[in-house]
């Protein structure tokens, strides 16, 4: 028998690491959401009028949507009156030109979070000189963005990053054309109630022809205590382009639950690619499920020409509740969607999360690769749809989900749709369900590897497949991230 | 006349988006009563020669002619191929579960009877001559049960082969490198039963690597692919030749 | 540009109303549950609700032993109490039930042919007791039909099913509760109809019970066919062992829902399921939604589910033997179907089930 078994493991616990409350000045909006509000925040970013009809549709259409039951999740109900909608931190409204010019306690709150800014060597270049850097970060605090990084060297590539209430002033045309046209404001409970209230996000275009540069990086901080956050994303890849996105979260410690409902749309145009990774680290509330981040997102990608591709890549082991399934609507003919994903539940976390594969054009490919873990009370839910509209000829997918259960009282599900309209697709599905044993600790142990580094050794080996998608410089982040999340959950 | 006369082929394979010419300007001819082999080093084109001619879906002709008992091969289907009594020995039989040996072997008879609008074989006949034939080639009659190739060893698939071709009594075979994977008692095996097959009316074509089928099965004329295209021919001399020298003193 | 894709409050962007979120209560065991199914339920539901059913035809042959009991006047329905399933489905309809009760080695297979609208059907099989079913289900019109089986310790049955009609439409409910040690095997053979709808229900709730389900299913021309399979594991031990394979020609549609349920003390219980849909017609459409929910870390768990064609090496292989493309379509589909015809019923199904060459 192991001298340490699965089960005590898991029980050892281990504090957030980045749980702490900076103290910022904020300018917040009272609880409460009516069509003032909305109009509030529209004024207070200074938007046009379209946007502000935009916002207002979006409301009406969310005051006659209910929040969607059938996830494989339970919590209390939300109510959406206790919320405050906005939030931004009061000495950065005259918006710093540079980092020097960030609130220090800001920084501060980022060096303690030991990833982003000044710790990271990847990050580093981000104060530094922009000769030796190839992230450029868009640091999101709270509801607005705070400086943008890295602006001249992608404006010569002629890529545009840029906060997206900048992009609403600066390319109206592009923001007009695009937003809510992959994910439209009734397309779910969340996605309405985001495309009302949204904040700040980023946007990215992309050029005809141009691979971007770097890697586009946004780090999200939920900071404020009951202030939702409301990103919104837009990427667009002109054809003929390229470009990797890079996403992390962490979040401080918090008593009461948080709400993030986000909505990240990208666009792919003909031989366009666009690669978005995700590595997610929310609070996910203690050992009781106390506190924690209720994540509600609603990510797709529109393959809109031949021969695009969007390629999806998540790390999820924070938050209490997830609730997200990026996606891919494959209508250029031959184009092509992935999804590669780890979510990690531990503790009372529960993870709803999966994807859907759309193929309406020909000769169209999808991969999905899934691996679930959990630990602790925790429930991990696959839910995935592969649908194949009668116009997909000759449509592939092929879907791999993966379970690995830590302890004996969390739960591992799989709940794939297969939906097929054409006679000549090809459509594979796999999944299988395995444990960490007592025995393969044991045996580890046994050759002086302790069961917490075991457990990280096989679970780290389990997520390869996906691990192996990332870009190097996510890659490290997530074996660290998983291995923290292993000591908070399994150890 | 000739069995199969090939003028000027060239053909086109199309592999991951590219295309890519594979046969070169290649002729051949195969009378009645005749052995011939063709050997070259890999990706000279010789399973192609095999696909093409059987009409295997995937290759264009871009140039030239293939007649088979002067009838003009280009276009036609690959039962239509099979039904005028061409037989192509795979080199990597698929297998087919679900479906049995015998109920295969009958389904393809048939087929072949009919298009010669001849009376399909009784299920007795047919049963006793497959059996037959398959203890001659040293494969057991609960072998006709199982399902296509499945589960069949790579020797075994080979012997299946040619039972197959025993069974069906083609006027010209093909066989693509059906001695390769073989231990030396089935490739004995294997060369009687094609050595039992051929007689004067039909033609047999060896698609090989090595020279050692030829040690069993005497080929009358031996021929060298090369880059899509027959570079030397000549009789069994040149196979021995070719096994003490390589291929590279052609070029 | 915009897709209108996705646009409604569910996942599938379909919901199915409230008879469907009744039916599933009343089908699934299941502590937390999937709702979603691809057929609604009340498209069938009314089977059970609204035609006129009742009429004893249940027709029981070869049941002339000392180990069978058969109930003449039937059960009421307050004798097999109004938990059981039946009763949940029935208390509105059903007055009484049929029965039928091995209590020992039952060398002759039992024969059970469902015409009209039959009775509910309980089968109680004795502690130690086997026997074999073959069960018909011919019934012309509209109909619905339900067998609730009971295993006692140890017990077996093998359960072979032909269900061929192909009109009206049909609901087939079959009830599994097996105490530890029971074996059933089910060999399941059907054809779609204007909907037709299987459900099979099998709770292992005996330690080291198992179920294994081996299912051929053809969909011709305008027909429907949804099976709906969900296997609680609710003790250690258990094994459950799912082969389904579906054949659409023409507009055929087929669904196969499955699910393996592992509940949080059932440790040490295996359970596979392998689901294969082929597509022989240009406008089929085919569904799967092969389900697992787990609750407990040691077990072995997986299920694979595929949507194919005829596979192209196969079909040239055949063809190069002088086989034209129709008949070689027909031999491989065949010999897909083969592959899960299983049992002592399957000479008829093979000739029902396979398109004539």
């Amino acid at each position: 028998m192991a001298n340490q078994s699965v089960q005590d493991i898991i029980e050892s616990e281990k504090v957030y690491e980045a749980g702490f409350i900076t103290d910022v000045e904020s300018e917040t909006l009272p609880p409460g959401l009516d069509e003032n509000v909305v109009r509030h925040i529209s004024r207070q970013k200074n938007e046009p009028e379209w946007l502000t009809t935009w916002r207002l549709r979006a409301f009406k259409s969310w005051q006659s949507m209910s929040p969607p039951a059938w996830g494989h999740i339970d919590h209390p109900e939300i109510d959406f009156q206790t919320i405050s909608y906005y939030s931004a931190p009061k000495s950065q409204l005259d918006g710093p030109k540079s980092l020097d010019e960030v609130d220090p306690e800001l920084l501060a709150t980022y060096e303690k979070l030991g990833i982003p800014l000044h710790e990271q060597a990847v990050l580093a270049g981000v104060v530094q000189t922009s000769d030796n850097a190839n992230v450029a970060v868009d640091v999101v605090f709270d509801s607005v963005s705070i400086t943008t990084t890295f602006k001249e060297k992608l404006a010569e590539a002629g890529v545009i990053f840029c906060p997206i209430s900048e992009a609403v002033k600066k390319h109206p045309e592009l923001v007009k054309k695009y937003l809510g046209k992959v994910i439209p404001q009734r397309d779910n409970f969340f996605a309405a109630l985001n495309s009302a209230v949204f904040t700040d996000g980023s946007f990215v275009y992309i050029p005809k022809g141009v691979r971007c540069p770097m890697e586009l990086s946004t780090y999200f901080r939920i900071n404020e205590r009951n202030t939702g956050q409301f990103e919104r994303t837009l990427i667009i890849a002109d054809e003929g382009s390229h470009v990797s996105y890079l996403e992390g979260c962490t979040a401080p410690m918090r008593d009461e639950n948080q709400l993030h409902a986000a909505v990240v749309e990208l666009v792919a145009l003909g031989d366009a690619e666009i690669k978005y990774s995700t590595v997610q680290n929310w609070y996910p509330g203690d050992a009781e499920g106390r506190g924690g981040i209720y994540n509600f997102v609603t990510k797709r990608g529109l393959c809109a020409g031949r021969k695009a591709k969007i390629s999806w890549t998540q790390i999820e082991t924070g938050s209490a509740i997830t609730w997200k399934y990026p996606s891919v609507i494959l209508k250029g003919d031959e184009s092509v969607g992935e999804f590669y994903s780890v979510a990690l539940t531990n503790n009372k976390q529960q993870a709803d999360t999966g994807t859907k594969m759309i193929h309406i054009g020909r000769d169209t490919k999808s991969t999905i690769i899934a691996k679930g873990i959990s630990a602790g009370k925790s429930d991990s839910t696959y839910r995935g749809l592969v649908r194949v509209a009668p116009t997909a000829s000759d449509a592939r997918n092929f879907t791999q989900c993966d379970s690995l259960l830590i302890g004996s009282e969390c739960g591992a599900h799989t709940f794939p749709y297969i939906e097929s309209k054409n006679s000549s697709c090809v459509v594979e599905h796999e999944a299988s369900t395995s444990k960490v044993s007592e025995d393969q600790l044991f045996v580890c142990q046994q050759r002086g590897i302790d069961a917490e580094k075991a457990v990280s050794i096989i679970v780290n080996g389990f997520c390869k497949d996906v691990f192996r998608e990332l870009p190097m410089e996510f890659a490290v982040e997530a074996g660290k991230l998983l291995e923290v999340s292993l000591e908070g959950a399994v150890g | 006349m000739s069995l199969l006369s090939i003028d000027n082929l060239s053909v086109n394979v199309e592999t991951s988006g590219e295309e890519r010419t594979v046969l070169n300007g290649l002729k051949l001819q195969i009378n009645p009563g005749e052995v011939h082999a063709i050997m070259g080093p890999n990706g000279s084109g010789k399973s192609t020669l095999a696909h093409v001619v059987a009409r295997k879906p995937g290759y264009s002709i871009q140039s030239g002619v293939v007649l088979f008992k002067n009838q003009l091969l280009n276009e036609m289907e690959p039962e239509e191929v099979a039904q005028l009594g061409l037989f192509l020995g795979f080199q990597y039989p698929v297998e087919i579960p679900g479906v049995s040996n015998m109920e295969f072997l009958k389904a393809s008879s048939d087929s072949v009877n009919k298009a010669r609008s001849k009376e399909p074989e009784s299920t007795t006949d047919f049963m006793k001559r497959v059996r037959s034939i398959a203890s001659s080639l040293d494969l057991d009659q609960e072998f006709l049960k199982r399902g296509v190739n499945e589960g069949f060893s790579g020797g075994e698939k080979k012997r299946n082969e040619i039972l197959q071709m025993l069974v069906l009594k083609p006027d010209l075979a093909l066989l693509d490198e059906t001695d390769s994977g073989l231990d030396i008692d089935a490739l004995k095996t294997v060369s009687n039963g094609v050595n039992a097959f051929r007689d004067s009316s039909n033609g047999v074509l060896l698609i090989t690597h090595y020279q050692r089928l030829l040690d069993y099965v005497v080929p009358d004329f031996v021929h060298v692919l090369s880059e899509g295209r027959i570079i030397q021919s000549g009789d069994k001399s040149l196979a021995l030749e070719l096994e003490s020298k390589g291929y590279a003193w052609l070029k | 540009m915009s897709q209108n894709i996705d646009r409604s409050e569910s996942f599938m962007s379909l919901s199915d109303g409230e008879a469907m979120e009744n039916t599933s209560l009343i089908l699934a065991s299941a502590q937390q549950l999937e709702r979603w199914k691809y057929t609604k339920s009340s498209d069938v539901l009314e089977l059970f609700l609204d035609t006129n059913v009742g009429e004893e035809n249940t027709v029981i042959t070869n049941a002339e032993s000392s180990s069978i009991h058969v109930s003449d006047s039937g059960l009421k329905i307050e004798e097999i109490g109004r938990e059981s399933p039946i009763a949940a489905f029935g208390l509105r309809k059903f007055e009484k039930i049929n029965k039928i009760q091995i209590d020992g080695n039952l060398e002759e297979p039992v024969t059970l042919k469902q015409r009209g609208q039959p009775l509910p059907l309980l089968i109680e099989i004795n502690d130690n007791a086997s026997c074999q079913l073959h069960e018909f289900v011919d019934c012309e019109a509209d109909a619905a039909v339900m067998t609730w089986i009971k295993m006692g310790k140890n017990s077996s049955l093998v359960h072979s099913r032909n269900s061929f009609r192909e009109t009206g439409k049909h609901w087939q409910v079959t009830f599994n509760e097996l105490e530890s040690g029971a074996s059933y095997t089910m060999h399941n053979h059907v054809k779609g109809s204007e909907t037709k709808r299987q459900d099979i229900l099998i709770n292992l709730t005996g330690s080291e019970s198992n179920a294994k389900v081996i299912s051929a299913g053809t969909v011709n021309k305008d027909k429907k066919l949804d099976l709906q399979i969900i296997c609680d594991h609710s003790t250690p031990r258990t094994t459950s062992h799912q082969r389904i394979d579906h054949v659409a020609f023409e507009n055929g549609s087929t669904t196969f829902n499955g699910r393996i349920h592992i509940l949080e003390h059932a440790s040490g219980c295996n359970a596979q399921l392998k689901n294969r849909s082929l597509a022989m017609g240009s406008e089929t459409t085919i569904n799967a939604k092969p389900e697992l929910e787990i609750y407990n870390d040691d077990v072995q768990c997986s299920h694979g589910s595929t949507i194919g064609q005829i596979d192209e090496t196969q079909l040239f292989y055949m063809r190069s033997r002088g086989i034209e493309q129709k008949e070689a379509h027909a031999i491989l589909c065949e010999g897909f179907l083969r592959e899960t015809i299983s049992g002592p019923l399957s000479a008829s199904a093979t000739s029902n089930l396979i398109p004539e060459r």
